[in-house]
């Protein structure tokens, strides 16, 4: 039980981290948990049909989920705002109807048969992204994507490669929604569609806006967060939706920013470290 | 698919010196509005070019056009002989233009010091590999220089949101430089200074003819525009009225009427 | 059949016109997407249910979901809104309504369970027939479809003729110069939130009176479509909401006629995507732009 609290803990960090690399170049992703689900998936039919062993299974999974996000980012980051939003929620909805549509991986009834991953491995996959993010949030790259979140036209008029950037961001957004997915298949063992409803992707920014989009904590924050207190303060979980609805209300009017709201200087002009 | 063509084959003003930026015919529509109708002109090498009109008069459209943040409807524009027309903005960027905004477009929520060293141009032509290799000994040598040219080292650590005005006018020229421009595009960056700033700021631009090739610049102080250009352009409706040296272009009727005639401002 | 099939389609294309033209004008006056407005149709429909099951007459069910709804999309504008009318805070509008509206379905389905709730009818409401050019028409379709039609052409006329139109088109077109011409922006915004909202509220009780149940997930199934209608029709365009809310409805009706079913509800979120691609502004969008 408390394991599997920590396990979905773990799976909500890495999700939250796949939004906040989609935002760190401006754009907010709905289709999270559509990659997530395509991860889940086609992780899960290489493990059981094909018996890959996990490892190369999640691999291959994030990788082709990462190239189907950049084929998807191309055209879908001409638009911006509420307008991506649609556009996205709109990729959610048509993967999981693409899911139940499909028998080859059990079409409703669903997919069953992978085993093997544990708490350790997705806290390793968190370690090991959270150490990526944080070596990237001390780089040059992280100076570029403030400037293309901030203003994008002014950061294209002063030679900053902004699309590339932006499409970068998302298909390594949804590679990470895809890993997240494939560890999640491989320690349900029984995944279906339903599993990867919009609910899912929306939950996922939510964490995200919660905790703080200016930096890798905030997202890390709000999962954990969001993910754990219904269940540990007893009674409040048959509550969830609406403890959770009214805290990122409250929160939003209070401190519009998340929770950790700062973000900090990739160069000072004195040498400390280094 | 560039086109190569001879170079300066547009007339200069400036005798013998090569053209560094030629326009021609540049033609932009927005709805019944002709903002920019068959302008030509050229910027030679080592001038600083002023070019004034009254609102409305097209300018801040001519620089969106050439610095690629709109497409020219028709009309041709070339750097040094490459067609630019058709390029994407950060591509027209790193072939060496580079520009400020007349209502300040810092990236405020970063610190002087990263607005600019976040485009200089060395590291910001290839994003990822800053991931493998670290330079912020470089970078933050290279971005406290420019700080410094513009009198803004002091300011290194503050957010740029928190500049007052006429040092975020300085910061847009420093953030330009770091591009490492041939031609620089100011866009009224006198705009809301006093005086006094006024005239230091102009010699600031005078200065920075040893790191660029050409400036141009854009604005309503007819003092500051006078005392600063080598060459003039006036605009109005979208079309080019007069050219020529200050003075000349001051004492056009056209010019005259233009200005006086109509409510500026 | 076919006829009827098409029927249905139109009167379900109807409901979800209602729909989004509570999106669409919220869209064009505030350029803000209200994610809280599927709920506020969801609780429409158990609006029906609370009345049946009070044993109130049905008639006395349109005012409550009117002023029930209405209040939400108040306490909508009140929360979510109010405090972010910059641009820049777009999508922390958006995201806040949609807090808004996970907490609407908790609280109905903590009242109502999680799983749909049917309403009694008296029979006579269920049963009765019409005859249109000699075909067997329900009763409840037609009315339903008369009724949408009325609230269609009365926000048409609302928007058109009156001064809270006359108003809500000058914010749409410009806040600032609206307030500078002596228009109270705030109210305006209020009330294009109740009359989007009490739209809403409609077609949820209308919606559940003709299927005879009212469910909990509806703003997130057939809600989050009249979303994607919106899109479709083009954001803050009036005429292309109700255009394209009938024309998705037929699409259904014929999908399911001719056995396609659940690819039927793809189609409208492909051509949406389609739509923002290719032609943001909208797919009826003609050289006059017909704003809210």
């Amino acid at each position: 039980m408390i394991q599997d609290h920590l396990f979905f803990t773990g799976i909500n960090i890495l999700l939250a981290w796949s939004v906040y690399i989609i935002l760190l170049s401006g754009s907010l992703s709905f289709a999270n948990g559509a990659f997530m689900a395509i991860g889940a998936y086609s992780a899960g039919v290489l493990s059981v049909k094909f018996a890959w062993p996990m490892a190369l299974a999640l691999a291959a999974a994030a990788l082709a989920t990462g190239v189907l996000g950049a084929l998807i980012a191309t055209p879908a980051l001409r638009t911006r705002g509420v307008y991506l939003i649609l556009l996205t929620t709109g990729v959610t909805f048509c993967v999981q109807v693409l899911l139940e549509n499909f028998d080859y991986i059990g079409g409703v009834g669903g997919l069953g048969g992978m085993s093997g991953a544990t708490v350790w491995h997705v806290y390793g996959a968190v370690v090991l992204v959270g150490v990526l993010l944080w070596w990237l949030s001390r780089s040059h790259l992280q100076r570029m994507l403030d400037a293309v979140r901030e203003d994008e036209q002014v950061a294209a008029a002063l030679g900053i490669n902004t699309v590339y950037l932006k499409v970068v961001c998302f298909a390594l957004g949804a590679a990470l929604a895809a890993l997240a997915g494939g560890l999640y298949s491989h320690y349900m063992s029984f995944i279906r569609p339903e599993n990867f409803g919009v609910l899912v992707s929306v939950y996922v920014v939510l964490y995200v806006v919660f905790g703080g989009v200016n930096n890798l904590w905030g997202a890390l924050l709000g999962a954990v967060v969001l993910t754990l207190l219904p269940e540990l303060i007893r009674g409040l979980a048959s509550w969830r939706p609406l403890v959770f609805g009214l805290l990122i209300v409250i929160l939003l009017l209070v401190c519009p920013e998340g929770l950790l709201p700062w973000r900090s200087a990739t160069l000072k002009s004195r040498v400390n470290d280094d | 698919m560039t086109r190569r063509t001879e170079l300066s084959t547009a007339p200069t003003a400036h005798g013998g010196a090569t053209s560094l930026l030629t326009v021609e015919s540049l033609c932009k529509r927005f709805g019944g509005l002709q903002a920019l109708d068959h302008l030509s002109f050229a910027v030679s090498t080592g001038e600083v070019l002023g070019i004034i009109g009254p609102n409305g008069a097209g300018k801040t459209a001519l620089i969106n056009c050439i610095t690629g943040l709109y497409q020219a409807d028709s009309g041709a524009i070339r750097l040094d002989g490459t067609d630019l027309s058709n390029r994407a903005p950060h591509q027209i960027s790193r072939l060496g233009i580079a520009r400020t905004f007349q209502n300040i477009r810092l990236f405020r929520r970063m610190s002087v010091l990263e607005n600019v060293a976040v485009v200089l141009k060395r590291w910001s032509q290839r994003p990822l590999r800053s991931l493998l290799l670290r330079s912020d000994g470089p970078i933050r040598k290279s971005a406290l220089q420019l700080l410094d040219r513009l009198r803004l080292a002091d300011k290194a650590d503050l957010l740029a949101g928190n500049l007052a005005y006429g040092e975020a006018r300085r910061l847009e020229i420093a953030r330009a430089l770091a591009t490492g421009p041939r031609l620089l595009f100011l866009d009224e960056p006198a705009a809301g200074m006093n005086e006094e700033e006024t005239a230091t700021l102009a010699h600031d631009i005078r200065g920075l003819l040893d790191q660029v090739q050409g400036v141009v610049v854009i604005e309503h102080d007819i003092g500051f525009i006078r005392s600063l250009s080598d060459r003039l352009i006036a605009m109005d409706y979208g079309r080019k009225i007069a050219e020529g040296l200050p003075q000349e272009v001051f004492a056009n009727a056209q010019v005259v009427d233009a200005y006086l005639g109509r409510d500026d401002d | 059949m076919l006829a009827e099939q098409i029927l249905n389609g139109i009167v379900l294309g109807s409901m979800y016109a209602l729909v989004a033209l509570g999106y669409t004008l919220v869209f064009g006056v505030l350029d803000k997407l209200n994610f809280a407005h599927g709920e506020t149709f969801m609780l429409g429909g158990f609006v029906a249910v609370a009345a049946s099951a009070l044993g109130a007459p049905i008639w006395l069910a349109f005012p409550c979901a009117i002023v029930l709804c209405g209040a939400l999309g108040l306490l909508v504008e009140w929360v979510s809104f109010r405090k972010f009318q910059s641009a820049d805070a777009q999508i922390t509008a958006a995201l806040s309504s949609l807090a808004v509206g996970l907490i609407v379905i908790d609280l109905v389905q903590k009242s109502f369970g999680s799983e749909p709730v049917s309403l009694e009818l008296p029979l006579a409401v269920r049963t009765a027939t019409v005859n249109i050019a000699g075909t067997e028409l329900a009763w409840i379709k037609i009315a339903i479809l008369a009724v949408a039609l009325t609230l269609m052409a009365a926000l048409h006329a609302l928007v058109q003729y009156t001064r809270v139109g006359r108003n809500i088109r000058a914010v749409a077109e410009s806040p600032l110069s609206a307030a500078l011409l002596g228009v109270n922006v705030r109210q305006v915004n209020q009330q294009t939130f109740v009359i989007a909202s009490a739209l809403a509220g409609m077609a949820g009780l209308m919606l559940a009176l003709r299927t005879g149940y009212a469910a909990s997930d509806i703003g997130f199934t057939f809600g989050i479509k009249a979303l994607a209608i919106m899109a479709i029709g083009g954001m803050g365009d009036l005429r292309g909401a109700m255009a394209g809310g009938i024309l998705v409805g037929v699409i259904e009706a014929l999908a399911v006629q001719y056995g396609l079913g659940k690819l039927g509800e793809v189609v409208v979120w492909i051509v949406m995507i389609l739509v923002l691609l290719i032609r943001p502004a909208g797919l009826f969008q003609s050289s006059t732009r017909q704003r809210a």
